[in-house]
């Protein structure tokens, strides 16, 4: 068998490529996804709060308070057990996850004793098209190497220009967080 | 040596500060955190959706007496100005008419019957007013402001750093730029995101023209003009300053006969296609 140029086996590879995926793509919802990590749950709490110290609380909300929530809030409540620590001064640090169309973010927000949103970071932020990677590898033969890179963006992902990223859903999630320290973590005593 | 790399949701997307240098961990927070309290400043005062911001109430109030702006809005609005009259209204901060019809910003202020453009702003030092009712959406120029001010707060703060990035949803802004290289996001045929290597030209990138998801609608309009814009790419600017740059996309994107503007500036354009090839536009 003879040799093509690589030009030509990279054309074929693409076809082939396109023709699988858009096959695929009909059949299976399959996934595009970036993550990108910016701190852990520890690096966010001294970033918010410096040197604080926080216990875990553990709150798991009633129907009665998720329902009044979400009629406040006007967001979705996807878990009833919160994530939740506080200090001796009433301080609040709580771990969130807002879900989107095509992103999770998992976030680390601080709620003064009066309320007050003192800081929001993202911890993760996870974009994803049809389903999550599941299996990166069987994915990457259908995409090629780029794919693979793709998936482990978070070295490069600071030099993305055109992602115009919308952040309603943390926005929300936001608001719900605040709706439910008023209505449910003011009210907690040691 | 350390490096720190942070996420904040502001101006309607989210803000990376990356930031590396010969400095302690703490250092690295709190200059981080100087950076974030400046783009923090930028989103209180030009904030479309903000019920307070100084922009809601040049908004609300300029058309029927002159209102008093701060330095940053007379900076900001100096540069919109300027652009409109250069690219004969191609760009036009007047907008936001337009957005509220089109659904893209919420009605909170009404919307003026017969609104003016940017011909009808009389920008005063200190002072701004219409005069014709019109509202102003400050969007993309003013996140590549609120970018460029923690950039240039942060770079003052640690002069010999190894490397500090700022990016507002695509309005990126890098200290030690050459050399580095940018990955631009496109579509591809079945509108998933890709991303397309380019080497960055100058210290400042931004890029116009995806379309939100699922939607065929278009985030760029040509004032006054309804017509859909060509599917076909996103277009990039490098220039020195991230506001220079966001600015330049719109004119670049909506104006091809307006190129020699970008250049102007100190400017330069690029289009990525569906394929991800990116070419200079002359």
């Amino acid at each position: 068998m003879t040799r093509t140029s690589d030009n030509v086996t990279t054309r074929r590879r693409l076809l082939k490529g396109g023709v699988v995926s858009a096959l695929i793509g009909a059949l299976i919802p399959s996934g595009f996804a970036r993550a990108t990590v910016y701190a852990t749950a520890d690096e966010a709490r001294r970033l918010i709060w410096g040197g604080e110290e926080f216990l875990q609380i553990a709150v798991t909300l009633t129907k009665d308070q998720k329902t009044k929530i979400r009629k406040l809030a006007k967001t979705r409540i996807y878990s009833d057990k919160l994530n939740v620590y506080r200090s001796a001064q009433g301080n609040w640090f709580i771990l969130d996850q807002v879900i989107g169309k095509h992103e999770f973010i998992d976030l680390a927000v601080g709620i003064d004793n009066t309320g007050k949103v003192t800081g929001i970071e993202v911890l993760e932020y996870r974009e994803s098209y049809g389903h999550e990677i599941i299996n990166p590898k069987w994915l990457a033969q259908f995409y090629g190497r780029d794919n693979s890179k793709r998936l482990r963006l978070t070295k490069e992902i600071k030099n993305i220009s055109g992602a115009t990223l919308s952040c309603r859903h943390v926005t929300d999630g936001i608001n719900r967080l605040t709706n439910t320290w008023d209505l449910v973590l003011k009210h907690i005593k040691v | 040596m350390s490096e720190i790399s942070r996420a904040q949701p502001w101006l309607g997307t989210f803000v990376e500060i990356y930031i590396k240098a010969d400095i302690g961990p703490d250092e690295l927070a709190s200059i981080s955190q100087a950076g974030f309290d400046k783009i923090a400043h930028i989103h209180k005062l030009m904030s479309y959706h903000e019920g307070d911001s100084e922009l809601t109430k040049i908004n609300r109030n300029a058309a029927s007496a002159k209102v008093q702006i701060s330095p940053h809005m007379q900076r900001v609005m100096t540069l919109a100005l300027d652009l409109s009259k250069r690219s004969d209204g191609r760009f036009d901060v007047s907008i936001a008419p337009e957005l509220i019809q089109k659904g893209y910003l919420p009605n909170t202020i009404e919307r003026p019957k017969n609104p003016g453009d940017w011909r009808d702003i009389e920008l005063l030092p200190d002072e701004i007013g219409f005069k014709k009712p019109l509202l102003l959406d400050l969007g993309g120029i003013a996140k590549g402001y609120a970018v460029d001010l923690a950039f240039d707060c942060m770079s003052e703060m640690v002069p010999d750093a190894h490397q500090i990035s700022v990016n507002a949803g695509g309005d990126l802004r890098v200290l030690r730029w050459q050399g580095e290289k940018a990955q631009i996001e496109y579509r591809d045929i079945m509108n998933r995101p890709r991303y397309a290597p380019v080497p960055m030209l100058a210290p400042a990138m931004a890029s116009s023209g995806l379309y939100p998801r699922g939607k065929d609608n278009h985030l760029v309009f040509r004032p006054g003009d309804n017509q859909k814009r060509p599917r076909r790419n996103v277009i990039t600017v490098f220039a020195s300053s991230s506001m220079v740059a966001d600015a330049l996309t719109k004119v670049a994107y909506l104006a091809d006969d307006y190129l020699d503007l970008v250049r102007e500036f100190g400017g330069i354009a690029l289009a990525t296609n569906w394929t991800g090839r990116a070419k200079v536009m002359s």
